[in-house]
């Protein structure tokens, strides 16, 4: 009790004097807040809606994810990337899973087909239940690049740092180049914070700090992967000390300095320990309702194996069936797998990440339709992919280099799925035997986007609620692509 | 009243100080030290402690006194002298010891890590490989490197040995080290065949982070403006063939060996061979200099390493960095090219003498001086916050060999272990900016802070809070491998003024608040046992965010 007002009185001081250093360095920043806090924004206080970042960390060879099955699509594939014996990175046609799309995709190389990656078939399931959608050729955009031609031409404005991991990756995160350290999951959620009792948990990460979820006015909860909720110890005994003589709150979360180092990491801290309680609450309960999921069996010796990604799934779904504790109306989550940087030994690296993927996909939307407490959830939660960047369409060897747009797929009840939204990049070998010929191939088969980040976004945040305004206000580069392509249509 | 004249007094001995020290050293540069250098400038034992907690992993009662009694040249050039003891010769032990069947797993060369930074003598030398070990990013997180820890080990050794060496030698040690061969896939990269490519990974990631960076800099360190890249992927594509041919050392080159057959029983640590068969002929271009057709691979990378070496941002982006990991996160323009400057010259006309390097980071006013800018210092990061406490508290081992396996769990360990960063982008990055923070609305840079969150300070908290009473590591019969010894501190108890004093000097060089003084002060003077008199004071010290920020 005593602890709750110090605590809260010592925040309020401390967002005084910090908001009184902001100004004195940055009005504009200052303004920012006061700005965020008085606009008004959408409020959602009845239904629940909650979307998923499932992010593959290194670059994911969506090419051998998402495959066109087309005779001519198939022979530019299979000269591209089956060099012969160890070299091959091609994956066989008996192997892939065929997909037949509600919309039949005819395009400059005829009518295409297409097909999943072997290991994905529950996603396929998935897909044919209408569940899931993919979209092709996705990526970093500020404005449309028409081809290649354009593009060096510099007549237009290219993201920056292309190809690099981790700049490809603020930008996925962040869509906003003059905001690089924001995310739009950030974003969304300084919009839609007012809809939650407890703001804390309105952008929630179980894979550690990421730009997607950093917003301006609203910090990310980072959780434990396992979703354990562990105190501070100490707190109230400490070495023979108790209760009034214990220092220990009052100096890791109010230092006397003025060094802004010291000051924001207590600020960590107090809010570590102001959302402990809460999370507690919610974890408890729900460790016991919330299934594990089974292991998951690693394709490369048939064995089974835990799946760290299905478990980071269940700490959301936990939070989730929480949503009425913490007064949740509207969550958005991070979740990450890594090792999808291939350069080498692609073919077993990727299956297996693939089949994890798969089995972690397939419990969580298993596990939302019958979640405890609350029921079906599985179109109350989008769960949508991203990447650095897809990866070169010719191979290293027994990999792929870094490349640009890539095939990601959306899941969801509120997913208009079974379709491929977006042009496929063309992948046939051309008559004169000089290899593939795309006008949208900027080197080594790197396909300029064809659909942007902020398109891909702004369609799941217009379902999760922001209105014209907040999408316009959250994804600045939007504009800049037609009217009718801003949104893509995938969300019912 | 009298505070202004006595700050102004010690401002005034403190920059004729690092006067003196400077002319010292540049004077003895390479030579070991004379009895005249400890009697110029002796560190008094606060500014002893600075320098400890810069270039050491934690600064210690014997060292502070030692070092003040040296004075600071002649210590630097102790430290220089100092030999190389070798993490690859503990593994052999080790190996030797092992049940037959046993391998070497990456927790034997925690031990020694551990070892070596708590007991080692050479400890500048310790502190500084392990800020390379964060820029020339390898990690055990990766399968290949995990299964070949004697490898590894000898990687760290490399960056140790070439730590007080030329930064063109320890570019090319890294670049041909099989470690990283595997890590950034150079190992077993072959020329363009048909429709197959060049692998670019160690191409772009030498260029990005162990060289040159993305954009052009001015020397100070600030980028040049307008922004202009410093290189495109042409240049990438250009640079990747020359590693091309590279793979396991052994004593042929056919195709079988390149392709991982027959393996040498040494192959994990020597350097990587040519194999003239899978190097690209063809001309190789890139930050416009073009490497002419059928040039031998081993050419080729002289060629691209003198190119890389050379470019005028290595010394403000190298040594930014250095500044970031060792003293500091916003270091001035100022500093930057002072320490750019060092790199380009040592003063002899040698261009990447890392000596000089060392010494421009260390021994700048701006490390040398507390200041009181509110902008000032870097957050200790976890490792370094443990390796604080063995040190000051004389950590001991019952098995000797320091036993502690990985910490990475950030809920009840400190979110960090030595060699296993997640990726080449190391723990934290040099550039990150903390959103939504005092820090970000500055224009500041706080790297440690990417990996500090509302779970890791959970973690880092427990994780003293159990450690300082009861030591860490494997733990056998109930008892941890790695204990402390507080007799110093015990004796102090009674004195409960001069514990704080001792415990300020060591863990705080002497930067402690009033406040946080009075805090320690009231928790200790409660009636209490005498070694939980001793926890407290520890404990509340690095829970505190004044020592967490070095300052």
């Amino acid at each position: 009790m005593t602890n709750a007002i110090n605590l809260s009185r010592r925040e309020f001081l401390r967002k005084g004097s910090l908001l009184s250093v902001a100004g004195s360095l940055s009005a504009p920043f200052a303004f920012n807040l006061f700005s965020m806090n008085v606009a008004a924004a959408s409020t959602f206080t009845s239904d629940y809606k909650a979307i998923v970042c499932l992010y593959f960390g290194g670059g994911n060879d969506s090419a051998n994810m998402v495959l066109a099955t087309d005779t001519p699509s198939w022979a530019g594939y299979q000269a591209a990337r089956s060099l012969g014996g160890t070299a091959s990175i091609a994956l066989p046609m008996g192997s892939v899973l065929p997909i037949v799309p509600n919309t039949t995709k005819v395009d400059a190389v005829g009518t295409r087909s297409f097909a999943l990656h072997p290991n994905l078939t529950q996603v396929k399931s998935l897909f044919d239940g209408g569940r899931a959608a993919i979209i092709a050729n996705v990526g970093t955009l500020i404005q449309p690049i028409a081809d290649k031609v354009v593009y060096r031409s510099n007549s237009v404005q290219k993201p920056s740092n292309l190809f690099s991991h981790n700049d490809q990756t603020d930008q996925w995160h962040s869509t906003d180049p003059s905001k690089p350290i924001y995310g739009w999951g950030g974003r969304m959620g300084d919009v839609l914070k007012t809809s939650n009792t407890k703001q804390n948990f309105t952008n929630i990460s179980s894979s550690g700090n990421s730009v997607f979820l950093a917003g301006e006015t609203i910090n990310q909860y980072q959780i434990n992967a396992n979703g354990a909720a562990v105190p501070i110890g100490g707190m109230t005994n400490l070495f023979g000390l108790n209760g009034s003589n214990n220092p220990l709150q009052a100096i890791i979360t109010s230092p006397a300095s003025n060094n802004l180092l010291e000051r924001e990491h207590a600020a960590v801290v107090e809010r570590s320990i102001a959302a402990q309680t809460d999370l507690n609450n919610v974890m408890s309960s729900s460790n016991t309702t919330v299934p594990t999921p089974s292991q998951y069996i690693n394709p490369n010796n048939n064995q089974p194996a835990n799946n760290s990604l299905a478990t980071q799934l269940r700490t959301v779904a936990r939070i989730i069936s929480g949503q009425s504790a913490l007064g949740a109306h509207r969550q958005v989550f991070f979740v990450s797998i890594g090792g999808f940087d291939t350069h080498d030994n692609q073919l077993t690296g990727q299956a297996d990440l693939m089949a994890r993927i798969d089995h972690a996909v397939a419990y969580f939307y298993t596990t939302l339709a019958t979640l405890s407490g609350v029921g079906d959830m599985s179109s109350n939660v989008t769960l949508f992919t991203a990447s650095d960047f897809g990866r070169t369409f010719t191979s290293n060897g027994d990999g792929t280099d870094h490349g640009w747009g890539a095939h990601h797929f959306v899941v969801g009840g509120a997913v208009k799925g079974k379709d491929i939204y977006g042009s496929f990049p063309q992948t046939a070998v051309t008559n004169t035997g000089a290899g593939i010929d795309n006008p949208l191939d900027v080197g080594s088969g790197n396909w300029i986007p064809t659909v942007s980040v902020d398109q891909y976004a702004a369609t799941i945040a217009k379902w999760f609620g922001l209105n014209q305004s907040e999408i316009a206000s959250v994804f600045p580069n939007l504009t800049n692509f037609p009217i009718q392509d801003q949104n893509l249509g995938f969300m019912l | 009243m009298l505070t202004t004249p006595l700050l102004k007094t010690k401002t005034m001995q403190v920059i004729l100080k690092i006067f003196l020290l400077t002319a010292l050293l540049t004077a003895c540069s390479g030579e070991p030290s004379t009895t005249t250098t400890s009697d110029v400038v002796k560190p008094t034992p606060t500014e002893a402690s600075r320098i400890l907690t810069q270039a050491s992993f934690g600064a210690t009662t014997t060292e502070i006194n030692r070092l003040s009694n040296m004075g600071t040249a002649a210590w630097f050039n102790d430290q220089f002298a100092k030999p190389q003891p070798l993490h690859f010769a503990y593994m052999n032990a080790v190996q030797n010891n092992l049940p037959a069947g046993q391998k070497l797993t990456e927790e034997h060369f925690f031990e020694s890590f551990w070892q070596r930074a708590i007991t080692g003598d050479d400890q500048l030398r310790q502190r500084v490989a392990f800020a390379l070990s964060e820029i020339f990013v390898i990690s055990f997180q990766n399968n290949t490197l995990a299964n070949n820890p004697r490898g590894v080990a000898h990687y760290y050794d490399t960056l140790e040995a070439y730590a007080f060496g030329n930064f063109r030698t320890l570019l090319e040690q890294v670049t041909l080290h099989p470690m990283m061969g595997n890590y950034l896939s150079s190992l077993r990269n072959q020329k363009t065949v048909g429709a197959r490519l060049p692998d670019e990974n160690y191409a772009r990631e030498v260029m990005q982070l162990f060289t040159i960076g993305l954009k052009q800099l001015n020397q100070d360190g600030t980028e040049v403006i307008p922004a202009a890249a410093t290189y495109t992927s042409d240049d990438i594509k250009g640079l990747a063939k020359v590693f091309t041919g590279w793979s396991w050392a052994g004593s042929d080159k056919s195709q079988n060996r390149f392709f991982g057959g027959t393996p040498d029983p040494n192959r994990d640590y020597l350097p990587m061979q040519n194999y003239p068969n899978f190097h690209e002929p063809l001309p190789k271009s890139f930050l416009g200099t073009t490497i002419s057709a059928n040039t031998t691979g081993e050419e080729s990378l002289k060629i691209a390493l003198d190119t890389l070496f050379n470019h005028p941002n290595v010394g403000p982006f190298i040594g930014r960095q250095l500044i970031q990991r060792l003293v500091m996160s916003n270091p001035s323009p100022a500093y930057v090219g002072r320490v750019a400057a060092a790199f380009n010259n040592n003063g002899l006309g040698v261009r990447g003498d890392l000596k000089a390097v060392i010494k421009a980071v260390m021994l700048d006013t701006e490390a040398l001086t507390a200041s009181s800018s509110n902008t000032t210092g870097k957050l200790r990061e976890p490792i370094i916050r443990l390796a604080n406490w063995m040190r000051a508290f004389h950590a001991t081992s019952a098995s000797t060999r320091f036993q502690l396996g990985n910490t990475d769990d950030p809920l009840r360990e400190l979110g960090q272990t030595q060699m296993r960063s997640p990726t080449v982008f190391n723990f934290f990055r040099p550039g990150y900016v903390p959103p939504n923070t005092s820090i970000s609305a500055a224009n500041l840079l706080a790297p440690e802070m990417q990996i500090t969150e509302e779970t890791s300070v959970v973690g880092y908290l427990n994780f003293m809070r159990n450690a300082i009473p009861n030591g860490t590591g494997l733990r056998v019969n109930n008892v941890n491998d790695i204990r402390p010894d507080y007799t110093t501190e015990l004796a102090l108890v009674a004195t409960p003024d001069k514990l704080v004093d001792h415990l300020n000097l060591i863990l705080m060089q002497n930067t402690m608040s009033p406040t946080l003084r009075g805090q320690i002060l009231g928790a200790i003077n409660v009636n209490n046992t005498a070694i939980n008199k001793v926890y407290l004071a520890i404990f509340l010290i690095m829970a505190s965010p004044e020592y967490l920020v070095q300052k």
